[in-house]
């Protein structure tokens, strides 16, 4: 397929986002017609009254779920190793998570919803914490960008914004240490707590709101204060309250950042353990 | 060219054409033998057999060519409208040297013919004395650009080839700079323009004195007809908004052209009629997104690299990947231009979108505007890139408006391949807040900088050309957040026609 071109020059351009979608709509397709055949499956065979009516399915279903799982962590090979091609990222992260969950289905049907021995427990527990840890991803990179972007005066990465924290906790340090020992104790006691408050945090969350609308509100809370201050500090104790507004502003931002990356560790761990799990239980399967 | 090249024949027809009027056979050999720097593109003699196209309307080129022996048409639009037949010692092609825009023409070999390229620096090397070379370059690039332009502007579309011929000969081709004015409000109109190249912007003064810009014209438009038909004074100023090329028509020939061709006036008064028709009222029109995109200069990009940030996860692969794929230095920031602008699928949502800092292979690139080896160039795409034989000099760098040519150290072989160590596999999921600019492969750079001694090259986005698909950051983003879009075409699906 020739690429696209612009309008104007010709020059090689791409939509990135309709192709995602257009990808997750066949994908979508795909897992829910794979679904309804395991079910149906499952289903007709809990139907039949024989003793042995699970034996061939919950072999196929086994082989069916490590197979697709195993295809499905092709995305973790995808995306360290092949910068060069194998297909459009996009595809291949709504492949892995529609094809993860049809590999839970059959895993599931395979389990016949029941624990079986301690290894098949812990297989089984693995394999769910692997599921909500790709769901609350999932859930995370659909949500939280959003609520960045919302919170964000101007798209910043981790490294502009941990430069800029530690900029503006040493501007504290350094005017409390210029001040007088009221002044310094007012940022030692209070703002660095504020500076660091979940409280505040949840605030900017829950009102997405940027610095420059919370920042009066803030500075008004803490007015009470500058009644101890000599009138030669007040300016700088303003500048202070700002300093610690904009450090928990900026460690609320890290923190949507750092859970924007890290669950996928979560992620990786638990699925690791349930591919060495599962090893072990296929071996014994077929070998006892 | 070598010397062994350069033949009697050819010194023989590049001294009788008017270009190289005073120029010894030593000096015209020594001009066609110029390449001093390594890999840069220098003139070489072309045949072309008959039928063969030599140069193709609308795709942009880095040279010109001199025709030694045969001859050849030049043909305009797809239906191969013959504008011209050019025989030994004419010349043809300078036209996108000049401006910077696709090739207008076409042009096809009748006969065998024996043509000399001559590339941008050999180009620019006469250009920069004064002479009959440059001489006659100005004046032949206003006559075919002039007459070129007007043939596509509708207005004029309709009048006699030889009245355009006529006042081809009698305008002006002005060219401004960024913010210079170009008409002043309230001042006598004595002119008619039309705009060649660029973007102006219509700028009013408001009852408070304060100016406001109410439209914005692009190439094409015209403006100073209501002034000059209603004989009043001037009812806004024009402001260029970078490099604007435009054509004067002074007031008595305007007048010439509207009393001697019926169908130009009305054309000229419908489209008033329109204006006062469509034209919003100055104080309720801040122009938006629309004005916004003109304004900071994407309206020139024809290959953006925007990224949706309610979709973007800030997980850094495309910055990772352009690293990955150009030698370890990533040709795009996650900074930029932060617009407030309309979705594709429903234009009243608005979405936040990151203009990144990458080339947008802007329509009229002012980074390859004095570029000393010619590394810089366009391929027939129009994508900028640049060649081997940059030097390192950062003028394109300091050039670009943007930002979006940085210059970084040239490096072996071996250091690359050392770089290229890709990111750990296990290790990397364990480092929760390394983003690509902190991961080894850069350090590395930083920790064997050595300014003094590495050759720099300017680094750009060259949009992957060397791979089998499109752009790499757009490739390897999981989130589909991220695409390179043509301005215009963007502001069209969004916007319709305004």
């Amino acid at each position: 397929m020739s690429p696209a071109k612009s309008l104007v020059t010709g020059a090689r351009v791409s939509s990135s986002r309709r192709q995602a979608k257009a990808a997750e709509r066949i994908w979508q397709v795909i897992a829910l017609l794979a679904v309804v055949a395991l079910s149906w499956w499952y289903i007709a065979a809990h139907r039949q009254p024989s003793p042995n009516r699970y034996r061939g399915l919950v072999l196929a279903l086994g082989w069916i779920g490590i197979s697709l799982s195993v295809l499905v962590a092709g995305l973790s090979a995808r995306k360290r190793l092949a910068y060069q091609g194998v297909g459009k990222m996009s595809v291949w992260l709504t492949g892995h998570i529609y094809l993860g969950i049809v590999a839970a289905f059959a895993i599931l049907y395979h389990s016949a919803f029941r624990a079986g021995g301690p290894l098949s427990a812990w297989l089984l527990a693995f394999f769910s914490l692997t599921i909500a840890s790709g769901l609350m991803g999932w859930f995370f990179s659909r949500k939280l960008p959003r609520l960045l972007t919302a919170m964000e005066e101007s798209p910043a990465i981790m490294e502009d914004l941990l430069a800029v924290r530690a900029q503006c906790l040493q501007g504290m340090l350094e005017l409390a240490s210029a001040g007088s020992p009221e002044f310094r104790e007012l940022v030692h006691q209070h703002l660095m707590k504020d500076a660091g408050s979940w409280k505040r945090m949840l605030r900017f969350y829950r009102r997405r709101s940027t610095l420059a609308q919370e920042l009066p509100a803030f500075q008004k809370e803490r007015a009470a204060a500058l009644g101890r201050l000599k009138p030669g500090e007040r300016p700088a104790y303003q500048r202070v309250t700002e300093y610690a507004l904009r450090v928990n502003k900026m460690n609320a931002e890290l923190l949507l950042q750092r859970a924007m990356r890290g669950w996928l560790t979560f992620h990786i761990v638990t699925t690791g353990t349930m591919f060495g799990l599962a090893a072990v239980h296929i071996f014994t399967a077929l070998y006892y | 060219m070598t010397e062994q090249e350069v033949t009697s024949e050819i010194l023989g027809v590049l001294r009788s054409m008017d270009l190289f009027k005073g120029k010894d056979p030593d000096e015209l050999t020594e001009w066609l033998g110029k390449a001093p720097f390594e890999g840069g593109a220098e003139c070489a003699l072309r045949q072309f057999a008959t039928g063969e196209r030599i140069t193709t309307e609308g795709n942009f080129g880095n040279t010109f060519f001199i025709l030694i022996r045969g001859t050849v048409r030049v043909t305009l639009g797809s239906e191969a409208q013959p504008l011209a037949t050019l025989g030994q010692g004419s010349f043809f092609g300078e036209m996108t040297l000049i401006s910077g825009l696709p090739r207008n023409a076409s042009v096809t070999a009748l006969e065998p013919c024996e043509a000399i390229e001559v590339p941008r620096r050999a180009f620019e090397y006469l250009m920069k004395k004064p002479g009959p070379f440059r001489t006659l370059m100005d004046q032949t690039y206003i006559e075919r650009g002039l007459a070129n332009h007007l043939r596509t502007i509708p207005e004029f579309a309709g009048i006699d080839t030889k009245v355009l011929q006529e006042l081809v000969k009698k305008v002006r081709l002005r060219i401004f700079s960024k913010d210079e004015v170009v008409v002043e409000e309230g001042e006598a109109a004595d002119s008619f323009y039309l705009i060649r190249e660029g973007f102006v912007r219509v700028v009013k003064k408001m009852a408070g004195g304060e100016q406001r810009t109410v439209a914005y014209l692009k190439d094409g438009a015209y403006f100073g007809e209501t002034a000059l038909l209603s004989d009043q004074h001037r009812n806004a100023s024009i402001v260029a908004m970078g490099k604007v090329e435009v054509i004067q028509v002074m007031k008595e020939d305007f007048f010439a052209l509207v009393n001697r061709d019926e169908k130009f006036a009305d054309s000229l008064e419908e489209e008033e009629r329109r204006r006062k028709v469509e034209k919003p009222s100055p104080a309720a029109s801040p122009l938006g997104f629309v004005g916004e995109v003109v304004e900071r200069g994407l309206i020139k990009a024809t290959s953006a690299l925007v990224i949706h940030l309610n979709v973007c996860t800030r997980c850094g692969n495309c910055v990772k990947a352009c690293a990955e794929l150009h030698d370890g230095i990533s040709r795009l920031t996650r900074h930029g231009m932060l617009f407030e602008a309309p979705q594709r699928q429903a234009v009243n949502l608005l979405e936040p979108l990151l203009v990144t800092t990458s080339c947008m292979h802007c329509l009229d690139p002012e980074c390859m505007i004095g570029c000393p080896t010619g590394a810089i160039t366009r391929d027939v795409n129009g994508e900028v890139i640049v060649q081997d034989s940059c030097i390192g000099c950062g003028n394109c760098a300091r050039r670009c408006p943007y930002g979006n040519i940085s210059m970084a150290d040239a490096r072996s072989r071996e250091e690359l391949a050392k770089q290229r160590t890709g990111a750990p596999i296990i290790g990397g999921y364990l480092k929760l807040w390394k983003t690509p600019e902190n991961e080894p492969m850069m350090n590395e750079i930083e920790t064997n900088n050595q300014k003094a001694v590495v050759r720099r090259i300017a680094v750009k986005c060259d949009l992957c050309q060397d791979y089998h698909y499109n752009h790499g950051c757009v490739h390897n983003c999981p989130y589909g957040a991220i695409e390179r879009m043509d301005a215009s075409a963007y502001l069209y699906e969004v916007r319709g026609a305004e």
